[in-house]
């Protein structure tokens, strides 16, 4: 066993595991903490597929902002006991169950049945080529330098915008 | 490819760099100046800053050259016709200050001056880049730019409960319609395999790749193109942010972001679907995506959905963003024609829209100043109590029906004119009924104001900048109704 395979297997390893604990915990906070943990396991695979930039911004975007967005509003909204929902809410249950087989049997397809049309060997290589950071950043920083500033204006846009709506009283 | 191509191209952004300077400028005023220079002086950067931005726009007017060699065209495209887009977009933002400084919505605001005009520079910046762009990415960006400042600004009285409701309405229309939009372009992208509009024509043309993915990509697209110009059936948010939105803030949306949306919206044709132009000036399209079907069926749905819904409306801005609406659909029927005559009838149609629009705008603006409403109820004697106003709007609405000798008359004219060309005579009937349907609700306002008797006396009076800025509306509406070739010869040159 190479190296690769064995942290394939750890990382792979500790994204299912956690998956699972997201699905399965009672307390919500505790799920969305799990989650954190399952996406820091699919960033290692990224890693290991080469993938430099996608595994640091599943990091930063996921892992850091996005979940720190679904922490705050659980805690914000406080969710009612699960138990008791999911009582009154059948339906939910199985139209989670069926998104879920649906998603699971597309992948399986893909996978397993699926003949791609084209060689995606190409792709792939290609695709390893342009997606470490480093030539993420050249592109960004020569040919893509007016919208990555256009980028720029758009948060400080967004910042003014968010302290519009959200301060209640100016001075 | 270096950062030396860069600095070469980047004087072809003229009005952008300036707008991106004058933006960062208010911010900085904003929080530096003390609370009442900043109060003077915020809207006066801005007014200052779009005006030299459309003079240095004017000066490179017919200029390509510049990005013809390397680097930013890839994925922005400066021409005269882009140019003639932003030049209308800085024109109408230019008027949206300077209401904002006469309307008493946004004098209530006061304290939140700063940030309103420095959002109002940002959204206009996201239109002149939305206008230039050749590829998906920077149209993502612009399109977010546009829309996240728009959610804000609709909601911008914040006391107001229709304001905050505009606002959130708006958000969760517009995310969803760039999510959809988003979605198709990332389909798009695993497709071709570059973000550039120009290279997916390679791509939907090549016969052996037809494809229902390809409808599904090129509809999601839509979705987002149409929502910004709402087109129906992409509408729905119109009627309720429209009415909730400070009045500027509606005559913003319906005017200028509609002109930024209608050009990607040809561009997104003309890049990916033009196969050539016969010498008679029709387009020869891919077959297979049956665009003229697709855009005769918007264009109906859009006039008479726009036109109809509007004859019930009792809140005047509540009617004039369903004509907003039909107006679009009228703009669709030209664009059904697929030809240069037809792109032609839409650019004159922008210039006097622009106008007329914007001129009933201001004066729904001043008869919520002084009655504190808009409904119809509100203008009530207004012709007796103002007869300036009270004659500038009816040549305004006059002008919106489409009657000679106002300006509308001229814009439906051309468009007319075009679908005639192309023999296409039922869209032609369509298109002229619905002109009449529209006659009624635009009248109505004119009865009201002229032929019904308000309960009180009260006496109002308009300032002489409130009553120029009306001339300044009505009296071109009138003359370019009359003597319109300068117009026209100007608008043909940005085609060549």
């Amino acid at each position: 066993m190479t190296l690769e395979t064995v942290l394939f297997w750890i990382f792979g390893g500790l994204a299912v595991v956690a998956a699972i604990a997201t699905i399965t915990r009672k307390n919500p906070v505790i799920s969305a903490l799990f989650l954190i943990l399952n996406f820091g396991g699919l960033a290692g695979l990224y890693l290991l597929l080469n993938a430099q930039f996608i595994a640091v911004v599943q990091i930063i975007v996921y892992a850091g902002a996005i979940m720190v967005l679904f922490l705050f509003v659980i805690m914000l909204l406080r969710p009612d006991d699960e138990k008791s929902f999911f009582a009154e809410n059948k339906q939910i249950k199985w139209t989670g169950i069926a998104i879920g087989t649906f998603l699971f049997a597309q992948l399986a397809y893909v996978i397993f049945v699926g003949v791609p049309k084209q060689s995606i060997v190409r792709d792939a290589q290609r695709s390893v080529e342009i997606g470490t950071i480093e030539s993420i950043g050249r592109a960004l920083f020569t040919q893509f330098l007016v919208p990555f500033e256009a980028i720029a204006f758009v948060l400080l846009a967004a910042t003014i915008g968010a302290l519009v709506l959200a301060k209640k009283k100016f001075d | 490819m270096s950062l030396q191509y860069f600095f070469d191209n980047i004087a072809m952004l003229r009005s952008e760099l300036v707008i991106a300077v004058v933006f960062t400028a208010v911010v900085f005023v904003d929080l530096l100046a003390s609370k009442k220079t900043a109060l003077k002086l915020v809207p006066v950067i801005s007014l200052v800053g779009i005006i030299a931005a459309a003079i240095y726009l004017l000066t490179g007017f017919y200029q390509t050259a510049g990005l013809d060699s390397v680097g930013l065209k890839d994925y922005l495209t400066v021409e005269p016709l882009t140019n003639y887009f932003k030049l209308l977009i800085l024109f109408g933002s230019t008027f949206i200050v300077v209401f904002s400084m006469y309307s008493d919505e946004i004098q209530a605001i006061s304290e939140r001056h700063g940030e309103y005009y420095s959002l109002l520079l940002a959204t206009l910046f996201g239109m002149l880049l939305m206008v230039s762009a050749n590829d998906y990415i920077v149209l993502y960006i612009s399109i977010e730019l546009v829309s996240l400042t728009s959610y804000v600004l609709a909601g911008s009285m914040k006391t107001d409960p229709k304001s905050s409701e505009a606002s959130l309405k708006y958000l969760l229309y517009g995310a969803s319609a760039s999510g959809i939009m988003l979605f198709g372009i990332s389909i798009l992208y695993g497709l071709v395999g570059s973000t550039s509009i120009s290279d997916s024509y390679t791509y939907f043309s090549d016969i052996t790749k037809f494809s229902i993915t390809n409808f599904v990509v090129m509809f999601f697209i839509l979705v987002g193109i149409g929502y910004k110009i709402s087109s129906v059936p992409f509408h729905f948010w119109t009627p309720d942010v429209y009415e909730g939105s400070p009045t500027v803030i509606t005559a913003m949306l319906s005017v200028t972001s509609k002109a930024a949306g209608f050009m990607v919206l040809i561009r997104f044709i003309v890049e990916v679907f033009r196969v050539d132009v016969t010498s008679n000036g029709f387009w020869t399209m891919l077959e297979q995506y049956r665009w003229e079907q697709i855009f005769t069926v918007l264009a109906i749905a859009s006039m008479s959905i726009g036109n109809f819904a509007a004859l019930r409306q009792k809140s005047v801005k509540r009617m004039l963003a369903y004509s907003s609406i039909a107006h679009i659909g009228y703009m669709l029927s030209a664009m059904a024609v697929l030809s240069d005559s037809g792109l032609l009838s839409i650019l004159y149609y922008f210039f006097f829209y622009y106008l007329m629009n914007l001129g009933a705008f201001v004066a729904v603006v001043y008869v919520v100043n002084k009655t504190g409403s808009d409904s119809i109820e509100s203008f009530n004697g207004i012709g007796y109590k103002m007869p300036l106003l009270g004659v500038a709007l009816t040549i305004f609405l006059v002008s919106l029906t489409g009657l000679p000798p106002t300006a509308g008359f001229i814009g439906k004219f051309y468009i007319v004119m075009a679908m005639l060309e192309a023999k296409m005579i039922p869209l032609t009937i369509v298109f002229l009924l619905n002109s009449v349907v529209a006659l009624y609700y635009y009248i109505r306002v004119v009865r009201h104001m002229f032929l019904m008797r308000s309960d009180d006396s009260k006496k109002y009076t308009l300032t002489v900048p409130e009553n120029g800025i009306l001339l300044l509306f009505s009296v071109p509406v009138v003359i370019f109704g009359i003597y319109f070739t300068p117009i026209v010869e100007f608008i043909k040159s940005t085609l060549k």
